[in-house]
């Protein structure tokens, strides 16, 4: 029984923070199949929205307008982001963008500084803090949150990139960016489209962990590569599998925190990561044919 | 393309001049005081309000007057919690602002690694920092011109294992964040625990990035110890804190002085409620009898800070606050800035000074001077702080 | 690529090393103080860890996010071998390079068999790793606590003890790296991982063993990172975990990206930037008006690196020196190609 409810436990950890690398995962997967761009500052938009989402609702903002107005603004920056800083440069090399992203990710988390300070803020739960128990584990409200919302959040991406016209045009980029071209889509905007929806997603994801872990200025980092991890695991080129990689990250992180010591829980992650480039470097779970988004 | 390279070069080699010939005048005149400090940098929470605390208690001392007529010109960097631009903020005060001491050294591997500089250049360094090393090496190392605000672990440990005997609290578990603030603490309790008769049934370890650890904690909960400590700072025992009663465990939770802030209060929520730590007096400067030598300092500390930047002040800036004031007495005593002079007042004529972190009696031997009396086991009550006597 | 070009570049760099030899010898004594020799030290050592980069990847096109750990490893080489075990230096920093070699052999073979972007992502997972293993094995490293007390380095009955002593091995060990790294990108190796730059398979077809020059560029790069890791440790007496994590790879990169990777100079001129920027912004941005602390640092080190990359792209010697050798045609046709992927 008890290790029944450890491993309930373990389960639980990891689906939580597995739906938050999920989230920026997604974004990390848009991004690159549209820009070609490994966006480094990825994880910063999360810690962006935690804090906005914080500032405002302390302000006096009811939760769910404060959430939505932060998710707004951070698209926003996401977008200025492209025009200003990748799309000058969208056709340098690799390594250029990836320190053109970091250099963003400089400015984002100075910023920070400026605006919210160094200390850690906090945001209270969206529901409530009582524990459910399932098999004498723990299980909160905000996971479930979590859960459900990176959830919804895939379904509401597979509906926007399958069912509108929108959505379309930003896959059809992303299989063919010439032909789509030819067809009077514009890869610019695309661009501009792809990376504010993934800032807005990555937003998104900072608020679900804000009542978990608190906020703080230097959050999106540990978060980004966690995120990116996730989405190499899952392929890169394809969003359900970065899903399903960001869960697989998070329950082998809570595992190898419950099993080992949490201070190889990173080495873990990573250690993952090179067998799968290693032994399989097209992703778990790639499909040699097919949709990439 | 490349007369712009060049001008680029030059620009840059012109103004790095400019920038160091406008800082070499005023000699004499003024005393020149430097600082470094992680003022940004995953130190900033301590950092930030050591800077702001030196800045301020500057301006004070030069409205005031200044020392015997002289003004006071601080030099101070943020040296982003990083070693490298440590060394060289540390080079830079020696060589080129000619400081007269440095204070600062937030954390203690940026001090450890500015302590050879100032050794070498025998100029006064009073460090912010709480590793035993920096004043007691082990490899006994010449330390002659390092000096020490922060309590280390070697005066906080035995504070809390002394707690956990009188309480009868003898199977304890111990976590402690995976840096060096951490692991230092750990250090110093599996050395010391023994002695107290603690034993620990659990040792574990979590990330400063920790946001989840319920999984580990299942582990912990299991070896059923009669109290867990956690040692970290605010923001992931905020989140240990919180897991460790949600899986159901309502055993004591001991935190270390490094939770002394009203973030841990706001992070932790509900389940901050009765957790137990060791601090400074600062905290509870006002729930102090009168008697207490260091209360009026402590007050008008906390006023002033205040008033300055709509924030209360935290224990940390209290080191800065005490490694401004020891030197401006050692100043004083030494007649001037001679180097030697004001090393020599510091370690021998400052016995007895009453500061915020406690009452320093800094003597050959002990180039730190505070015990475990600095310290008051504070708990948590209704959002606030009550001394826990 | 004909061969009158590059024997044009070799010539042209050469005299670039006789030149920076000569500078650095008059060097020391132009400076005002102390202060500025330290700083060339920790430029030095960058710009030793960068031309190794150069190599890697001006010359093969591979991305490294992980040389912060091959510089890690030479630096604990050095501190456990002669402060641990009290052993001479030099036999430190060639434990080291021994170490970094086999690492490098370890994470190449494998790597090389990837694309251009999972190399970055292996190199980067392998950072995290070696980084785990210097945090969790205090028994040897002394883990997060540090490790201190490494003693000045010494060979042949010389103590390296003031600044002056460390300032000019570390650059004579620079202009020897430049000096190797210029004869082997003009010999028959550097013609053959030059053509893995610009087409793969084209150089394949030719008959280049890919892997075996791929792994040669990337254990010369790890070499030259121990070496400056080892001399780092000596010269600063204290070392941590810390030090080697990801971010100091990722400034590595930012290094060699805003020299340019394509250029000789790149690795050691993008050192130069970097350490004087940051350390200028530390004067200029009080004089602003910002008296608050690093975030305004970070802040404008963070808009000049954007605005550079755009303006520059292919760092600021990249540019210079396709002008100078007009080799640009051709590498703007590589470079759309890949942006287009």
């Amino acid at each position: 029984m008890e290790s029944l409810s450890q491993l309930m436990q373990l389960l639980f950890s990891g689906l939580t923070i597995g739906s938050i690398y999920a989230l920026i995962a997604i974004g990390f997967v848009i991004t690159y199949n549209i820009t070609g761009v490994l966006n480094f500052a990825q994880g910063e938009f999360a810690m962006l929205g935690a804090l906005l989402t914080i500032s405002m609702s302390s302000a006096g903002l009811p939760l769910y307008l404060a959430v939505i107005v932060a998710i707004l603004i951070v698209m926003m920056v996401g977008g200025l982001f492209e025009r200003a800083a990748i799309y000058p440069a969208r056709k340098s090399s690799v390594a250029t963008l990836i320190i053109i992203t970091i250099g963003v990710s400089f400015v984002f988390r100075g910023a920070a500084i400026f605006i919210w300070g160094t200390q850690p803020h906090s945001l209270t739960p969206f529901s409530g803090n009582t524990p459910i128990r399932i098999f004498e584990a723990v299980l909160l409200p905000q996971s479930l949150w979590a859960v459900g919302i990176s959830l919804a959040a895939l379904a509401g991406m597979y509906y926007f990139f399958n069912k509108t016209y929108t959505g379309k045009a930003v896959t059809a980029c992303v299989m063919n960016r010439f032909a789509a071209q030819l067809m009077g889509i514009k890869p610019e905007k695309m661009s501009f489209l792809s990376i504010s929806l993934s800032a807005g997603l990555g937003a998104l994801a900072g608020i679900i962990i804000a009542p978990i872990s608190g906020a703080s200025y230097q959050m999106g980092l540990m978060l980004g590569m966690k995120a990116f991890i996730a989405a190499v695991i899952g392929g890169l080129t394809n969003a359900p599998a970065a899903v399903l990689g960001a869960f697989l990250i998070g329950i082998i992180e809570a595992f190898s925190e419950g099993y080992l010591s949490s201070g190889y829980k990173d080495a873990v992650s990573f250690a993952v990561l090179l067998l799968v480039l290693f032994f399989m470097p097209n992703g778990l779970f790639s499909k040699k044919s097919g949709k990439r988004v | 393309m490349k007369k712009w390279v060049w001008l680029f070069v030059t620009v840059l080699f012109l103004f790095t001049i400019s920038a160091c010939s406008d800082s070499s005048s005023g000699e004499g005149d003024e005393i020149i005081i430097g600082g470094v400090f992680s003022a940004s940098g995953p130190a900033a929470p301590l950092g930030k309000g050591e800077m702001d605390t030196v800045k301020m208690l500057v301006d004070k001392v030069n409205e005031d007057g200044g020392i015997d007529g002289k003004k006071i010109k601080l030099i101070s960097y943020d040296d982003k919690s990083d070693q490298n631009e440590a060394v060289l903020s540390m080079k830079k005060l020696i060589e080129q602002e000619k400081v007269h001491a440095v204070i600062g050294g937030t954390i203690s591997g940026n001090t450890l690694a500015m302590i050879p500089l100032a050794e070498k250049s025998e100029i006064p360094f009073i460090s912010l920092a709480a590793s035993k090393q920096i004043h007691n090496p082990d490899d006994k190392s010449s330390r002659k011109w390092i000096f020490k605000t922060a309590q280390g672990d070697d005066v906080v440990i035995p504070k809390v294992l002394q707690y956990l005997k009188d309480e009868g609290l003898t199977k304890i578990a111990w976590l402690n964040v995976a840096n060096a603030y951490g692991t230092s603490g750990h250090t110093e309790f599996a050395a010391m625990a023994k002695d107290f008769g603690i034993e620990a049934v659990v040792e574990e370890e979590f990330e400063a990035t920790v946001t989840d650890a319920k999984a580990m904690l299942t582990r912990v909960k299991k070896e059923k110890p009669q109290a867990v400590v956690v040692w970290g700072t605010a923001q992931e025992s905020a989140v240990i804190t919180k897991n460790i009663r949600q899986i159901g465990m309502d055993v004591p939770i001991i935190n270390s002085h490094g939770i002394g802030t009203k973030q841990f209060i706001e992070l932790a929520g509900a389940e901050a409620e009765g957790i137990i730590f060791p601090i400074g007096r600062l905290l509870v400067a006002d729930q102090l009898g009168d008697d207490d030598k260091q209360k009026e300092k402590l007050l008008t500390y906390q006023k002033d800070y205040e008033a300055e930047f709509n924030a209360p002040p935290s224990t940390f800036g209290g080191h800065s606050w005490d490694a401004f004031y020891l030197l401006v007495e050692a100043i004083k005593k030494a007649d001037g800035t001679d180097p030697k002079k004001v090393r020599d007042a510091l370690e021998k004529d400052n016995g007895g000074f009453v500061g915020i972190s406690g009452v320093f009696n800094i003597n050959e031997k002990d180039h730190n001077g505070l015990s475990k009396d600095s310290l008051v086991m504070v708990k948590i009550k209704d959002g606030g702080w009550v001394i826990n006597e | 690529m004909d061969t009158k070009k590059f024997t044009r570049s070799y010539k042209l760099n050469l005299y670039g090393i006789a030149l920076l030899l000569f500078a650095v010898i008059i060097f020391p004594f132009l400076v005002p103080s102390n202060y500025f020799i330290s700083m060339f030290i920790l430029i030095g050592l960058y710009g030793i860890v960068c031309t190794g980069l150069v190599v890697l990847m001006g010359h093969t096109g591979q991305i490294s996010l992980g040389h912060a750990a091959f510089y890690g490893i030479g630096a604990y080489s050095s501190a456990i071998v002669s402060g641990k075990y009290d052993l001479p230096p030099l036999m430190g920093v060639i434990t080291g390079i021994l170490i970094a070699c086999i690492v490098a052999l370890l994470i190449g073979i494998p790597s090389f068999k990837l694309k251009e972007h999972y190399l970055a992502l292996a190199t980067l997972g392998f950072g995290v790793i070696v980084f785990t293993f210097l945090k969790e094995w205090t028994s040897l490293t002394g883990g997060l606590n540090g490790f201190f007390g490494i003693p000045p380095f010494e060979v042949a009955g010389f103590t390296f003890t003031n600044d002056l002593s460390y300032y000019f091995i570390v650059w004579a060990i620079l202009v020897i790296g430049l000096w190797f790294v210029n004869n082997l990108i003009h010999s028959r190796t550097g013609r053959a991982l030059k053509s893995i730059h610009g087409s793969e398979s084209a150089a394949e077809s030719i008959g280049i063993n890919l892997m075996t020059f791929k792994l040669k560029a990337l254990i010369i790069s790890a070499v030259f990172a121990s070496v400056a890791g080892s001399f780092y440790a000596h010269y600063i007496s204290f070392i941590n975990p810390q030090l080697f994590e990801v971010m100091t790879s990722i400034v590595f990169l930012i290094m060699v990206v805003i020299g340019g990777s394509s250029s000789l100079w790149g690795g050691l001129a993008g050192a130069i930037i970097y350490v004087w920027l940051v350390e200028l912004l530390k004067d200029w941005v009080p004089l602003l008006g910002f008296s608050t602390g690093g975030e305004f640092e970070i802040v404008f080190f963070g808009v000049l690196l954007v605005v550079l990359l755009i303006f520059k792209p292919k760092g600021l010697m990249g540019s210079w020196m396709e002008k100078k050798l007009f080799l640009s045609q051709k590498k703007n046709v590589q470079n759309k190609k890949g942006a287009a992927l």
